[in-house]
This record gives structure tokens, C-alpha cells and sequence, in this order.
């Protein structure tokens, strides 16, 4: 009894804080975030006196992998953020929160600098212990807003005929072409969305800052938020100081008032250093970064198919994270993704994250996922399917003085022709095509999501939803970065050390220019007959223009 | 008594827990802290293996042992290139240095000159003799070859002391050459033995950040035509700079 005392006397003693913190001793790691742009970190090609050159950017991975390693590592003593140009999405940006408020929760700081800020990087600034804004910087915060062009009375005057099949009522991606306003369906979904993303940003921002949520609303309605003083009077900034300052301040961190003393490293250069870990034993994060296509740019579907079936066959990978981001595509493109998934899941473990988008086809890809991660922002869900048809005969009649005559063998021989619109009975047919497509896609939510097909029917109609919604919907299982779904499926395959490898392999900018594009699957062109030309079913989102993010 | 510790070992635990900082405390913290004034010299980031071109030039003066020739002393220059030069530094303060230099070396404004016959035997020559109308003091011998240092270094900061063994050679290719200059009209020019030649001095070196000094004695013997054969010393002082 006496020794167990003794030893947790001793053990307090020695948590007990230090009396004096001492100066920071290791390195600074320097986090630009206008270097951080997308998914996977774009190759670009640069012409130089030097030649052909190709610079690689850091993938999202990368960098949030990066910071996870810096809080254990004693070599890393903060963590200095660049907030001057944010290009990330607004999911990246959620997750870069994470993980930097996980970085100061080991007891590293966090500081980050700016000359401006705007909705999107202050959310992201906002997760930093301090931070300091130029004396003569600017911007607000304005709230979320997107904008939709409606085109039906142009395509009249122009004289073009568009019809728009669709299941579900809230499936608006076609809307655009056949009314001159927003359907009441769409306003409210739209309105739903913005309000949800939103909020999840000023809770965040607030509960970072220790001022209430409501404050930071009624100051972003107000436009109180103007100069950089305006900003430190309301406690969201810690300080003003030019970049002289800013330099000074990072010094006095590291007890020294000599810049050259503060040794820092690039978040890219740590990234590089990082161990890279077995290659027996690996964790494969398969990427859908994009619209679902059957050829050209995008995520081609066979060719996707083709990498998870690769991996399937990798005895070294021995889990599976399926990296979304996309808005959907085409049906058939998408269910060919959708089936080696499922094939995937059945020899080892795969889940989903999600990244800014995983709607519509998006979300039909990865419903059958074991767990499915995704981010407050992310927007999901959007299932429903529409086709659109667009003929052009009369436009022809009536400005060219161009009469075309299509002559046929059978009833509907011209079907799929540009040039008359689909008659009543035709477009029946499509509707039919559109409400099996559509039933498939309630089926394979239901079965992955283990879901009453009936209530996957209520939460579809083409409805989009945020991360956050669909968590409590069911259609999704909680909110996670991708290094937060790595790791869970490493749990589930029961590897603890392990190397993260990336597919499928990132595009070489030099291929590309000189025109090597994969090959088509002829499986697909097959297919392709089942649909009539100048038809295509897609499960698209309609592109969010989200402006003031 | 127990009961007492045990309570104490509670609350120190719980303190402990609820007073782990935060990143907002660490800063708050270090930025009431006064800084240091007396801040300690700016040192270089320690490498354990260190790879630094060093050039330098330096000037010496010959002696000889033997009473046979006169002067018996002399002024020389020299100029090198440092290649590569490869510190392993076990320890921040203590390591050895390799280096490869190129570079040459002129006799020059003596009376007498050192040539170099087929055999590599440098000798004495007194120009003089050979009918040639020469003026000395304008005439300079070049003698180019490599060296590479072998240097046992202690640092401390920027101040670096180094002693050790300079192998030197010409790998069979020097060139030794003799040029006038000004308004003598005669030139000398010898072609360099096909046999390379080989010898070592003892060097020395102290330096601060990029500026240091150096001195090296070369033990060296030559056997001299037509008669004689004195003991050959040869120092060399000079300054080198560098990275």
C-alpha cells in the first residue's frame, strides 16, 4: 500500500506542470495553403529555360497524413498556417480543421497568418490557436449563396425542344432547360443545403473562438467585419502585425530574436520524409475524384472498374478506402464502379470518405461500403436519375429555313435523332427506362445502407443532403477525415503498421499532352446499344456554383 | 499517513490531467517570456557527414639543409581548388576531413629554379649556366599537381583547428613550366616526368566561419644535378576561404 502511494505521489509530481514553459526547441512546419488545391495534389507541366518540367502538388492525404505524424513527432514543435489564398474545398477545409485542432490537442501550437479573409479561410484559420491578421487587411463574412441559370425562354427563342425525364421531384439537374425560375422543390433543398453547410461553419468558427454562434451571425448580416481592426475588436483575430512582426513573433517562439535560429519545413518537404511503411501490408485509398464518364476526361467507369479489380487481386492490400468526390455520371459508367466495389467487399474490407461531393451515381458507387466517412459539408445523397433530350429540328425550321425529313423502317426508327422531339409514347418508354434505373439505384441504397426500401425511397427523390443530414438520415455513419478511414479500416483488417498506397496511378501530365489516354473497355461500347443514341441516363448533381465559400 | 499520500497522489493526478496545455496555453505562456540576452552564437545545423568545397592560396618560402646552395631560401606561391572535401563528424565537435584538391604551385623569384627531368628528379638549376639570358626575378615555375588533405578537425562554433597529412601528387601528368614575363625575350619551358611523383606534407589549419589560415611542411629530399643531394624543406603559410 505504502509503495502504491509513494508511486502515484511520485507520478503526480512529475505530471504536474512545469513551473515555466520553456521556448520552443524543434522545427516549425509551414503549411501554405494556397499550395493545397485539390484531391490528389495536380501534376502541372512548366515550360522553362531548363526544359519540360513537371511540379506535383500535395494531395489532401498527404498533408492531413503529414500533421497527424508532426503531433507525435518531438522533432516538430508547432504548426504555422498560410491562410493568405485558401484554394481547398470546403470539405478539404473541414478536414484540415481536424486535423490541425487534433495537432493542438497534443499541446503544439498552431498559429496561423493572413492578409485577408473571407468565409472560407477564416473557417480555416478559425482552428488555429492564434491568429493574426495584416494591419490593412480586409474581407467579411457574408454567409453562403449559389446561383442558377434558368434557360427556357432562350431555348424557345432559339427553338430548340428539351425534354427532361426524371424520377424525383427534387432531381434538379435538368430544371435549368425547362423553366424560367427555381421549382419550390429545389428552392427548398438548396436552401436547406447552404443553411446546413453554413452553420456547421459558424459553430465551428465560434466554438473555436469563444464567442456564440448567433454573435457571428448577426455581424456576417450586419457586414461589421470590414477592417482588420473591426476583426481584433471582436475577438476573432488574436492580433495585427505586418509580416516583419509575424516574423519576429515566430522567432520569440523559439527564443531567439535571429530569423535564420527558427528552422522551419515545408509541409511538402515533410510529407516526402514521412516512412512510408511495409509494402507487404497496405492500405489502398481508391480514388473517384470526378464526373463518372464512359470515356474522356473524368473518372472513365471501366477503367476505375479495371483498378478495383487490380487491387482486388493485390494479396499485399489488405483494406480498402474508396475516396469520393464526385457529383455522379452516367448510369452504366457508374455501375460498373459500383459492381467491383461490391466484388471488392467481399474479399476484404472497404470504406467509404467522402470528400466534397459524393451524390447521385457518387453515392451509388460507395452505398455498399462497409462504414461510410464523410464530412459535415460533404453533399450526398441526390438519388434519382433524369434524362434529358434535346432536339433541334424546329430550330432549324424557324431560323434556318431548313426542313428536315426523317424517313424510317419502323414506328420509332428515329429515335435518338436530334431533329424531332420524342412523341408521348416515346417518352413513356424513356420514363420507364428512367423509373427502372431508378428503382435499381433504391435497391442498392437499401441493401448497402440496410434500409427499408421504402424509407431509402423517402430520403431519395433526388434530394441532395449535407454530410451532416445524412448522417442522422442513416446514409452515412459519421463525420471523419480520410486519415480517420484509413485508420478504422486498418482496424478492421487487423494491420497496425502498413503503407498507404494511392490508386488509381496519378495522371502524368506529359502523357496527357501528347495524347495517351486509356483505352475503353469494348465491354462498355456493348452496352452503350442498350441505349439509344442521343440518350443517356445520367445520376448527376447539378454543378453547385457555391459563391462566397 | 497512507491515506494521506494516497489523497495527495489523487490530486496530483487530477491536476495534472485538468492542466495539460493547450497549444493557446503554450503560446500565451511563451509570449510573456523574456527573451534571453545573451543569445548563443549562431551555429551551423550539426551534419554527420558534411560535404564543403574549401579553396585556397597560399604563400611559402623554401629552405634547404645544404650549405651547397644559396639562396638558401626562398619565396613560393601557391593556389589551389578545393574539389570535394567529406567530413564524418561523429560528434558535433570533433571529426575528420578528406578532401581533393587541385591546384599549382610557383617557385618563383629565386635564383635558382626547380626543374623536373624525365626521371622526376627535381633539381637545382642555375639558368646561368645553361646560356640563357634570363631574368630571374621575372621568370616563375609552375608546378601543378593534386593534393588531398587527410585532417583530424576540432570546432567549437565557427572556430575550426585542424592538423593532420597532405598526400600530394601529380599523377604522372603535371606539368612543370617555367614562363617570363616583362622584357625578357628567351623562354623556358620543361614537359613534366611521365612518372608520377608523390609526396606528403604536414598540415595545419585554423579558420573562423569562412576565413582561415594554414601552414604545411614539406619534409621532402631531392636529389640534384649535377652533384648533391641536400635535404629538402618547404614550408608554405597562406589563407584559404570557402563555404
Amino acid at each position: 500500500m505504502k509503495k502504491t502511494c509513494l508511486t502515484l505521489f511520485c507520478l503526480a509530481l512529475a505530471l504536474m506542470p512545469a513551473a515555466a514553459e520553456d521556448f520552443l526547441k524543434g522545427k516549425l512546419l509551414r503549411i501554405d495553403m494556397a499550395k493545397i488545391a485539390d484531391e490528389r495534389g495536380t501534376n502541372s507541366l512548366n515550360l522553362s529555360l531548363s526544359g519540360l518540367n513537371v511540379s506535383r502538388g500535395l494531395s489532401l492525404l498527404e498533408v492531413e497524413r503529414a500533421i497527424g505524424e508532426a503531433a507525435f513527432d518531438n522533432d516538430i514543435s508547432m504548426i504555422y498556417v498560410d491562410a493568405n489564398k485558401v484554394g481547398a474545398s470546403l470539405a478539404a477545409v473541414e478536414e484540415l480543421r481536424a486535423c490541425l485542432r487534433q495537432f493542438s490537442r497534443s499541446g503544439k501550437p498552431v498559429v496561423a497568418y493572413t492578409a485577408s479573409l473571407d468565409n472560407r479561410s477564416y473557417y480555416l484559420a478559425s482552428a488555429a490557436d492564434k491568429i493574426f491578421l495584416y494591419p490593412e487587411g480586409e474581407g467579411t463574412l457574408t454567409g453562403v449563396a449559389t446561383a442558377q441559370l434558368f434557360v427556357k425562354d432562350l431555348l424557345d427563342t432559339l427553338g430548340l425542344d428539351v425534354q427532361l425525364i426524371r424520377h424525383g421531384k427534387f432531381k434538379s439537374a435538368g430544371e435549368m432547360y425547362i423553366r424560367n425560375d427555381i421549382s419550390p422543390e429545389n428552392r427548398l433543398q438548396y436552401e436547406e443545403m447552404l443553411h446546413s453547410q453554413w452553420d456547421t461553419m459558424v459553430s465551428g468558427m465560434a466554438e473555436a473562438r469563444g464567442v456564440s454562434a448567433d454573435s457571428l451571425q448577426a455581424w456576417t448580416d450586419a457586414l461589421a467585419l470590414s477592417s482588420a481592426q473591426s476583426w481584433l475588436d471582436k475577438g476573432l483575430v488574436d492580433g495585427l502585425k505586418y509580416r516583419d512582426e509575424m516574423e519576429q513573433y515566430l522567432c520569440h517562439l523559439f527564443g531567439t530574436s535571429q530569423p535564420k535560429r527558427v528552422k522551419t519545413i515545408s509541409v511538402s518537404d515533410y510529407a516526402k520524409k514521412l516512412r512510408k511503411g511495409p509494402s507487404a501490408k497496405q492500405v489502398a485509398v481508391i480514388y473517384a475524384d470526378g464526373e463518372i464518364v464512359r470515356s474522356g476526361s473524368g473518372i472513365v467507369g471501366s477503367s476505375l472498374a479495371r483498378t478495383i479489380a487490380q487491387v482486388r487481386a493485390d494479396s499485399t492490400v489488405k483494406a480498402v478506402v474508396f475516396r469520393v468526390n464526385s457529383p455522379g455520371g452516367e448510369v452504366v459508367a457508374s455501375d460498373m464502379i459500383r459492381r467491383e466495389i461490391e466484388l471488392l467487399g467481399r474479399v476484404k474490407p472497404v470504406v467509404a470518405s467522402y470528400g466534397g461531393y459524393a451524390a447521385s451515381g457518387g453515392y451509388l458507387i460507395s452505398a455498399g461500403c462497409r462504414r461510410i466517412f464523410t464530412d459535415n459539408t460533404t453533399l450526398t445523397g441526390s438519388i434519382g436519375v433524369f434524362g434529358l433530350v434535346i432536339t433541334y429540328g424546329n430550330a432549324l425550321k424557324k431560323h434556318l429555313h431548313v426542313n428536315p425529313v426523317v424517313i424510317g423502317t419502323n414506328a420509332h426508327s428515329h429515335l435518338g435523332s436530334p431533329m424531332e422531339p420524342l412523341s408521348a409514347e416515346e417518352e413513356a418508354w424513356y420514363q420507364e427506362r428512367i423509373e427502372h434505373i431508378y428503382d435499381t439505384f433504391v435497391n442498392v441504397v437499401a441493401q448497402g445502407r440496410g434500409m427499408d426500401k421504402a424509407r431509402v425511397d423517402s430520403l431519395a427523390q433526388g434530394r441532395v443532403w449535407t454530410g451532416k443530414d445524412a448522417i442522422a438520415l442513416g446514409l452515412a455513419d459519421e463525420t471523419g477525415t480520410l486519415m480517420d478511414a484509413i485508420a478504422y479500416a486498418a482496424q478492421l483488417a487487423g494491420v497496425y503498421n502498413y503503407r498507404i498506397t494511392a490508386f488509381p496511378e496519378k495522371k502524368d501530365p506529359l502523357s496527357e499532352l501528347l495524347g495517351r489516354t486509356p483505352k475503353d473497355d469494348d465491354h462498355l461500347v456493348r452496352l452503350q446499344e442498350y441505349l439509344p443514341a442521343g440518350f443517356t441516363a445520367v445520376m448527376r448533381l447539378p454543378y453547385l456554383t457555391v459563391d462566397a465559400l | 499517513m497512507k491515506k494521506i499520500l494516497l489523497l495527495w497522489a489523487l490530486l496530483g493526478l487530477s491536476v495534472a490531467a485538468y492542466a495539460q496545455k493547450s497549444g493557446r496555453d503554450v503560446l500565451d505562456a511563451l509570449e510573456n517570456k523574456v527573451l534571453d540576452a545573451k543569445e548563443k552564437p549562431l551555429r551551423k545545423e550539426y551534419k554527420p557527414v558534411e560535404f564543403r568545397p574549401i579553396s585556397h592560396i597560399g604563400w611559402g618560402f623554401y629552405l634547404y639543409d645544404s650549405a651547397d646552395f644559396t639562396p638558401a631560401k626562398g619565396r613560393s606561391y601557391e593556389f589551389f581548388i578545393n574539389i570535394l572535401t567529406v567530413g564524418f563528424y561523429p560528434v558535433d565537435w570533433l571529426g575528420l576531413e578528406i578532401g581533393a584538391d587541385f591546384g599549382t604551385r610557383n617557385f618563383g623569384s629565386a635564383e635558382q629554379y626547380f626543374l623536373q627531368d624525365a626521371d622526376s628528379h627535381v633539381m637545382l638549376a642555375d639558368f646561368s649556366t645553361m646560356g640563357l639570358d634570363f631574368k630571374k626575378k621575372n621568370a616563375s615555375l609552375f608546378n601543378t599537381r593534386f593534393t588531398f588533405p587527410i585532417l583530424l578537425k576540432g570546432r567549437v562554433g565557427y572556430l575550426e583547428a585542424s592538423a593532420g597529412v597532405e598526400l600530394a601528387t601529380n599523377l604522372g601528368a603535371s606539368t612543370s613550366y617555367a614562363y617570363t614575363v616583362g622584357r625578357t625575350s628567351t623562354s623556358v619551358s620543361t614537359r613534366g616526368a611521365q612518372m608520377p611523383v608523390f609526396g606528403y606534407s604536414i598540415m595545419a589549419t585554423l579558420s573562423f566561419a569562412r576565413i582561415g589560415i594554414f601552414a604545411k611542411w614539406y619534409p621532402g629530399s631531392a636529389r640534384v644535378l649535377p652533384e648533391g643531394n641536400p635535404s629538402f624543406h618547404y614550408w608554405t603559410l597562406g589563407f584559404s576561404f570557402g563555404l
